[in-house]
């Protein structure tokens, strides 16, 4: 019987062995693999392309704006509402324009209006693959329209970014974004960007951030 | 042009002398003129009118500041073309008059007409304000500084005195200034001139105040709303603003119609010379100046 059995249980053994094999595999791929592929296919929505690259933190303030009397309470419970919606939008239109460029297209698609997303993917804002740009330096300024439900608001964004290609010069970045809140959500109507090398101070290139690279696009 | 400039520009209108209030609302209007907007190639025409009530804009006043605004939204250029009041023009469903009556003819819609038949001028928006928006607007805004070109004491008529140079005029001043023409030798003609000046002074400060801060414009759209009825939507409005914002002052020419002064019976006009036809067609080629 003690050699039978064995004998007759070798079928589950083997399928549960098998079944352990393919998991541990499946799992191995699973957590290994997958940012690898991200990176050597140039996408960048990887957790490991934000861990490869840091970032710096977001300074941001969202504040009434358009007041020309004292905010009423009932206004500041809409804007408490408001804030983190506007904020983000902000930060999510930033991740896809500086870290990860590869969701650019649905960024703009669900929180710009056509226009300026087209506009904007014209202005060759941001960078044009991951991992390309450290931000130094991310703040913005929020102003939210304190009257008129909080409906409109109007950001301004300043964002440093070093590249880690040796002859490449830091990257700044100045924009205006003009938001709109409609059906429950809030779309870039229009923007302002401004960005290009910063120039060396003290060195040849002093006073040439207005000259090459610099890209500047103003749209609606 | 956005309306921010537009809030700023219509804000702006220059209401006149020597008629009673008839109202007590201080509202100015906003409007479309055709039921479509159809800007001809990116190009945007708003008739700004000041009308001459005390407070308030009934249909029953006259309209004493016109002036054709016009922004090219591709080449990020405009134009403000100033009529004179007292143009003796043909008045749609009226007849022969001054542009000033077009109001009490038929609303800013009719003076709107009137300014399309004599430009040849597809026209998007109006805009109409009285003394008390006026006013207040410029108040609320902190005044808008002036070049103002000539020292003049207009104490008895619009209460104008200023001295020359560049200045920041409070509410009723620029009130005061936009309605002086008895002192000024060119009289009706430099009045127009000055309101136009006063259209490009309020866009130099929206101008100077949203390249600080963006945001500014916000009170602009609320101060306008504060003291106007928009019969726009809210999401034209917003992006009007922000085109305003992106226009520069210096980008922006004003030139009032040539006329040569006449009268017609008892009463004295001016008469539009033949040489602004060819300022119309610029300006509607170019919708700048």
């Amino acid at each position: 019987m003690s050699l039978v059995a064995p004998v007759q249980r070798r079928p589950w053994i083997a399928v549960a062995a098998g079944l352990t094999l393919l998991i541990a595999v499946v799992t191995t791929l699973v957590l290994v693999d997958l940012p690898g592929r991200h990176i050597l296919s140039g996408r960048d929505d990887a957790p490991a392309v934000q861990e490869a690259v840091p970032q710096a933190p977001w300074t941001i303030k969202a504040y009434p704006a358009g007041v020309t009397a004292k905010v009423t309470k009932a206004q500041e419970k809409v804007l408490a509402k408001r804030r983190p919606e506007v904020i983000a939008l902000v930060k999510r239109v930033y991740d896809s324009l500086f870290l990860h460029p590869g969701r650019l297209d649905g960024t703009l698609e669900e929180n710009f209006t056509q226009a300026a997303a087209t506009a904007l993917k014209r202005s060759g804002a941001g960078v044009a693959e991951a991992g390309a740009a450290a931000t130094t330096l991310r703040t913005a300024r929020i102003g939210l329209q304190a009257s008129g439900g909080a409906r409109l608001a109007i950001a301004s964004v300043t964002v440093r970014a070093a590249r880690p290609d040796a002859d490449a010069a830091p990257l700044r970045h100045k924009a205006t974004l003009w938001m709109q809140r409609a059906n429950g959500g809030w779309k870039v109507v229009a923007f302002d960007v401004d960005q290009g090398p910063i120039p060396e101070l003290g060195g040849q290139n002093a006073g040439e951030g207005k000259g090459d690279g610099k890209r500047k696009g103003k749209r609606k | 042009m956005a309306l921010g400039a537009f809030l700023a520009l219509v804000c702006t209108l220059l209401p006149m002398i020597g008629h009673p209030a008839r109202t007590n609302a201080a509202v100015p209007q906003f409007g479309r003129v055709h039921k479509t907007f159809q800007p001809e190639n990116g190009k945007i025409f708003v008739l700004a009118i000041g009308n001459d009530a005390r407070a308030g804009n009934p249909d029953s006043s006259l309209a004493d500041a016109i002036h054709l605004i016009g922004i090219n939204t591709k080449t990020m250029k405009a134009g403000v073309l100033n009529f004179p009041r007292d143009s003796y023009v043909n008045i749609p469903g009226w007849g022969s008059a001054k542009i000033n009556e077009g109001l009490i003819a038929g609303g800013p819609q009719r003076v709107a007409e009137t300014v399309e038949n004599l430009t040849g001028i597809r026209i998007d928006y109006w805009v109409m304000t009285g003394f008390v928006g006026f006013q207040s607007i410029v108040k609320e805004l902190d005044g808008v500084v002036m070049n103002i070109p000539t020292a003049h004491n207009d104490t008895g008529a619009s209460g104008s005195v200023l001295r020359s140079g560049v200045q920041k005029l409070k509410g009723y001043e620029a009130l005061a200034y936009a309605r002086a023409r008895k002192v000024f030798s060119g009289g009706d003609v430099a009045r127009s001139t000055h309101q136009g000046d006063i259209l490009l002074a309020l866009l130099k400060k929206l101008h100077k105040q949203t390249s600080r801060s963006p945001a500014a414009l916000l009170k602009w759209i609320t101060v306008t709303k504060q003291h106007a009825r928009f019969d726009i939507s809210a999401d034209e409005m917003f992006r009007l603003g922000i085109l305003a914002t992106q226009i520069k002052p210096k980008d922006v020419g004003h030139v009032t119609v040539p006329v040569s002064v006449g009268s017609v019976g008892a009463a004295s006009v001016v008469f539009i010379s033949p040489g602004a036809r060819d300022i119309y067609q610029r300006f509607k080629e170019n919708g700048s100046l």
